[in-house]
């Protein structure tokens, strides 16, 4: 019932837009997207909004997560040296493996603290595609879609937000820490979904306090005068660049007048456990990720750069710099969730574009390779403690239990309780999936 | 005076008093006092002395400019008059009725954005609306061509395609010399072939030829760089098949090894044994020395700036191409060595003596190439519409058809007629009809043919959002200048076969010496504010932190070509709410303050207040609601006009 409410409140935005579209640029698109009154349109809307503010879900044997803090490795993370090692092959290099928590698992030696949680883990080992441009995969990754020109697919922040409604109603609930430049955001779906880009975590939400010299009551009156002097443009421009910069003008007002705001502030928090989590940017976000997911921000990304190591790989300040850096901030999440019992409740989820070559290439380092990579999960319903899926002897092609870019996003949908068949129409009229065609794990869960 | 007259802000309370007595336009911030905004004059270019200590040189670099000429004028008319015939056979053709002209006020607005990269100031707008002159808009453009803000513009623009970097391009290499010498080229409108030409055969450090940058920004992945090359230039993405045959496209593996060959033998950095060092591992060699010097030193990375950064230089050491090893395909074998090979055009010719990098440089850059003039004049008609012709534009395939093709052909043989001169071009596309209607106001959803009724609304690009606000508050905002590369370039420059341990800690010292401190200071002081530096985009540090205002507005990481972004998002909204750039405005010392003061009645105030900021009179009921502001709020109304306006999407989109 509920998921019907909120389809029809999609079908009546659009046929607004799509009216709009139809009369002036005289194109026809989605039939029967008329057959739903504009009048409906508040009341539905209204509706479907006292449903989600509730946070409830429509019914789908999911895992249990209702956050996800997502560690995104920017560059093509080596799948040799972290997760998937050949011990005794060439292609191995210089990396050895270390022994966990779990019998018979074993992680790369860059990875002492986070071997400690293998049992909290879910390690996949056989991820692939077909991309090997860091741009296609970073897009690949978050959207389950190969890019292309006509159409922005939504990063599964925004369908979570979209699905399962907003958590936190005046933090932003789409977090993105310490992300590159380009990020496919909300898509097509409404700008509200958005992720809100931190830049620097230990600056946290930056400009959210109001000039001294202005009052409450003089603040709304400058926000009244931007909606005078803006009338004409926005009549005369009713395009979806537009009006998502209205959206973000209500969502900043609402944010600067909200108590909930020092979520975004570091410095709540004791020196020592600001250590703990490393003081680098990666650290800090992780840390910051675990305060938001306590203020109920739903879906957070944490960049981590530094993976494209095509030369000297094993030099000190590149993967033994960036795998100390990861293994640190991870394993302290982890185990900082578990113990404040979010970890149920919270999917951590790391995965990077693509692997990297098993073979080392003349300059010491590994180029990029989408034949096979690996990611983990764990915590939201996961079962950790295990391996799933398989490379070849040298880590070169996923040989059993492949999984693809859209059976990984479905699995964090499936934690999430996310609709996997349902299609979801872009302004265009075009049906997507939340993570394309792609079938979840289920295994990880049981 | 006994009533308060703060200005523009609310702040009921006397503790500002004495700013109050200083004169008329009495004003109050809550910080002022730790800052002020910049005045910008001849004068303040030095360090204020506070002793009669020797004034502080700030080393300039000369600017030289090229323009359009005046002789070439009717012809570039002639030449947009064409473009409007089979703009209009389009239109047609299509049964779309085209946008009307666009006022002045919409027409001044846009071109001062499109080629200064700002929005003009309140007495731009008005010299050229009461301008009777017929002939106002073709000289407007050649007016702004030939404006060095031209150079800062399409600075930015390059900065995102080439993703120029200031600090390290490549393993202790500076990108400075790179980003300098792209903006000169800029600056005196070297023809595009000529600047591809010089970037593809570059030799030699990045102090000595600084378009060698262009290839040391890819150095270690030959391959990548090869990719970007022709995604660049060519507009074509050959990237999928550097592991496997295209699945999009055409092209196979091996096509694109064929290509990767014809650079594969340039190589960007010398072993430390290289002979030219005089043999032995020259930089432990100087480490070990440097020992001796410098007691604090490990023998770390700490000199690396000098040690590691000279072995980077771009020459041709001859490297074949080889199949990988495990090449899959009929047409070649495994670790087969690979004769370089152009994908599409006249095949490129390796004359005798010539590297093969130089006649793939000669192919490329040739007006034969079908798709070298294709790429730029699509370019730079997506930069002045909003859309190319074709799209993406770096992404043409075989089979890609141009919205208008017959224009698409026109444009591309205008671009080899004036011979890569991007001025002369955009001369043409600037001067066209098509380009001086309104936006269009309806949706236009990705992937929709857009026929071109006229450009398409855009927001501003992060640079040209930032350089507005600039343009709004510093009085004379284009005298700022970047320290120039050589002030570095002198002491990071060195002979490794000659350096000796000492040279390399005296060049250290002076590099962090009082003397280029005091340089930076007294260049950087008259334009800082609030810990901001209130000068171009384009003379800012690229890119920018993170949490920087231009970064928040979506300006490119440098990372990846092409990755700016117009999107909003919260921050932004935060950061024009909160920010420090939108409340310099309200200072006294900005030109916006300066501006409306200078004038007395409130109906005269409001109207410079728009013209300002949205280059445009208020409408009766603007005029209303600000009047009433003003009277309700008395001057600190005038601040919240201000704030606004610079808060309406009219002020961040380009219509």
């Amino acid at each position: 019932m509920f998921s019907q409410l909120k389809s029809l409140d999609e079908l009546n935005r659009r046929s607004m837009l799509e009216y709009a579209a139809r009369t002036m640029l005289g194109v026809t698109v989605l039939p029967g997207a008329l057959a739903f009154g504009a009048d409906e349109k508040k009341e539905e809307k209204k509706k479907g909004e006292a449903k989600k503010s509730s946070g409830s879900k429509p019914n789908s044997p999911g895992g249990t997560a209702k956050h996800v803090i997502f560690l995104y490795m920017n560059g093509a993370m080596t799948h040799l040296d972290t997760f998937d090692l050949k011990p005794g092959r060439e292609t191995q290099g210089e990396t050895k493996g270390i022994s966990t928590s779990v019998p018979g698992m074993q992680f790369g030696q860059t990875l002492p603290e986070l071997a400690k949680l293998a049992g909290d883990m879910a390690v996949i080992r056989s991820l692939h595609t077909e991309t090997g441009d860091h741009e296609g995969g970073r897009y690949l990754l978050r959207t389950s879609y190969k890019e292309i020109a006509s159409i922005r697919h939504p990063g599964m922040g925004a369908w979570a937000l979209k699905i399962n409604g907003r958590l936190n109603r005046t933090l932003p609930d789409n977090v993105l820490i310490g992300g590159e430049a380009r990020h496919p955001g909300a898509g097509f779906l409404e700008p509200a979904f958005t992720p809100v880009p931190i830049g620097d975590p230990n600056a946290g939400l930056q400009n959210t306090v109001t000039p001294k010299y202005l009052t409450e009551a003089s603040f709304e009156k400058r926000m009244e005068l931007i909606d005078k002097f803006d009338e004409g443009f926005r009549k005369k421009y009713p395009q979806k660049q537009v009006e998502a910069y209205s959206e973000f003008y209500r969502q900043a007002n609402q944010l600067v007048h909200s108590e909930e705001l020092k979520a975004f502030d570091l410095n709540q928090e004791k020196a020592e456990v600001r250590d703990k989590y490393g003081r680098d940017q990666f650290g800090q976000g992780c840390l910051l990720a675990r305060r938001l997911v306590e203020h109920n921000v739903r879906y957070i990304e944490i960049g981590l750069g530094g993976w494209d190591m095509h030369t000297d790989i094993y030099q000190n300040d590149k993967l033994p710099r960036v795998a100390a850096i990861l293994d640190r901030a991870a394993s302290v999440l982890i185990a900082d969730l578990k113990s404040k019992g979010l970890l149920q409740k919270t999917l951590v989820v790391m995965a990077t574009e693509f692997g990297r070559t098993p073979r080392i290439n003349q300059n010491a380092g590994r180029d990029h390779h989408p034949g096979a990579f690996s990611a983990f999960m764990a915590g939201g319903g996961i079962k950790g403690g295990r391996f799933y899926g398989k490379s070849d002897k040298d880590g070169f092609s996923a040989e059993e239990d492949d999984v693809t870019i859209g059976d990984f996003n479905a699995t964090i949908g499936h934690a999430l309780g996310l609709p996997l068949d349902k299609e979801f129409f872009s302004k265009s009229g075009r049906p997507f999936k939340v993570a394309h065609d792609g079938k979840p794990v289920t295994a990880l869960f049981s | 005076m006994t009533r308060s007259r703060d200005w523009f802000v609310t702040r009921p309370n006397s503790r500002f008093a004495r700013f109050l007595m200083l004169g008329l336009a009495a004003f109050a911030i809550c910080s002022l006092t730790d800052s002020e905004l910049p005045t910008v004059s001849a004068q303040t270019r030095k360090a204020p002395p506070k002793k009669p200590e020797p004034p502080v040189q700030v080393p300039e670099r000369k600017i030289r400019i090229s323009g359009v000429n005046q002789a070439t004028r009717s012809t570039a008319l002639a030449s947009a008059a064409k473009v409007d015939g089979l703009m209009e056979a389009n239109y047609k053709k299509f049964k779309v009725t085209p946008n009307p002209i666009a006022s002045d006020e919409l027409f001044v607005r846009r071109l001062y954005l499109d080629l200064s990269g700002t929005i003009p100031t309140v007495k731009q707008v008005r010299q050229f609306v009461t301008s009777t002159d017929t002939e106002k808009k073709s000289k407007l453009v050649d007016l702004l061509l030939n404006n060095p803000a031209y150079a800062s513009n399409f600075y930015n623009y390059w900065a995102d395609i080439l993703r120029l970097k200031d600090g390290q391009l490549t393993n202790n290499v500076p990108g400075r010399p790179y980003c300098e010498w792209v903006k000169e080229s800029l600056e005196v409108n070297k023809p595009y072939d000529q600047f591809v030409y010089e970037m593809l055969t570059a030799e030699g450090k990045i102090w000595d030829t600084p378009a060698s940058g262009y290839i040391l920004r890819d150095s270690g992945m030959p391959l990548d760089a090869m990719n970007n090359t022709v995604r660049i230039f060519l507009g074509t993405q050959i990237g999928c098949a550097q592991c496997h045959n295209h699945p999009f496209d055409r092209w196979t593996q091996k096509e694109f090894y064929e290509m990767a060959a014809f650079t594969f033998g340039t190589a960007t950095r010398r072993g430390a044994g290289d002979k030219k060092f005089g043999g032995g591992n020259v930089v432990n060699k100087l480490r070990e020395d440097m020992k001796k010097i410098d007691e604090k030193f490990d023998g770390g990375g700490k000199y690396n700036k000098f040690l590691i950064s000279n072995l980077f230089e771009v020459y041709d050491n001859g490297s074949k191409l080889v199949l990988p090893h495990d090449y899959q395909y009929e047409d070649g074998k495994p670790k087969q060595l690979v004769t370089p090979k152009t994908i599409f055009g006249p095949p490129a010719k390796i004359e005798k003596g010539e590297s093969p990098r130089v006649a793939f440089a000669k192919w490329m850059t040739s007006p034969e190439n079908p798709r070298f003039a294709k790429t730029i004049a699509n370019r730079l008609w997506k930069r002045s519409f909003g859309a190319g012709l074709i799209e993406p534009v770096d992404d043409m395939k075989d089979d890609s058809k141009p919205e208008n093709p017959e224009l698409m052909d026109f444009l591309t043989a205008e671009m080899v007629r004036v011979k890569f001169d991007l001025k002369e071009y955009l001369r043409i596309v600037c001067n066209t009809k098509a380009y001086q209607r309104e936006a269009s106001t309806a949706e236009v959803t990705p992937g929709d043919e857009y026929h071109f009724p006229g450009p398409l609304l855009r927001r501003m690009t992060a640079e040209q959002v930032w350089d507005s606000f600039i343009t709004l508050a510093v009085t004379k905002p284009d005298e700022y200048q970047k320290e120039p590369a050589r002030v570095e370039a002198k002491l990071l420059n060195i002979d490794l076969s000659k350096a000796t341990a000492s040279m390399i800690y005296e060049h250290n010292q002076e590099l962090a010496s009082s003397d280029i401190k005091k340089a930076r200071d007294a260049r950087n002081k008259p334009y800082s504010y609030k810990g901001q530096l209130l000068v171009r985009a384009s003379e800012l540090t690229s890119p920018q932190a993170p949490g920087h205002f231009l970064r928040q507005f979506g300006q490119s990481d440098r990372e990846a070509i092409e990755v700016s972004t117009e999107d909003g998002s919260v921050p932004q909204v935060l950061q024009m709410f909160n920010g420090p750039i939108t409340h310099m405005l309200l200072e006294k010392e900005s030109l916006m303050y300066k501006s409306v003061t200078a004038e007395k009645s409130p109906e005269a105030r409001i109207e410079v207040i728009f013209q300002s900021i949205l280059s445009r009179r208020p409408t009766n009921s603007e005029r209303q609601v600000a009047l009433a502001e003003i009277k309700a709020h008395g001057d600190a109304g005038y601040g919240n006009v201000i704030w606004a306006l610079v808060n309406t999407r009219e002020f961040l989109f380009v219509q």
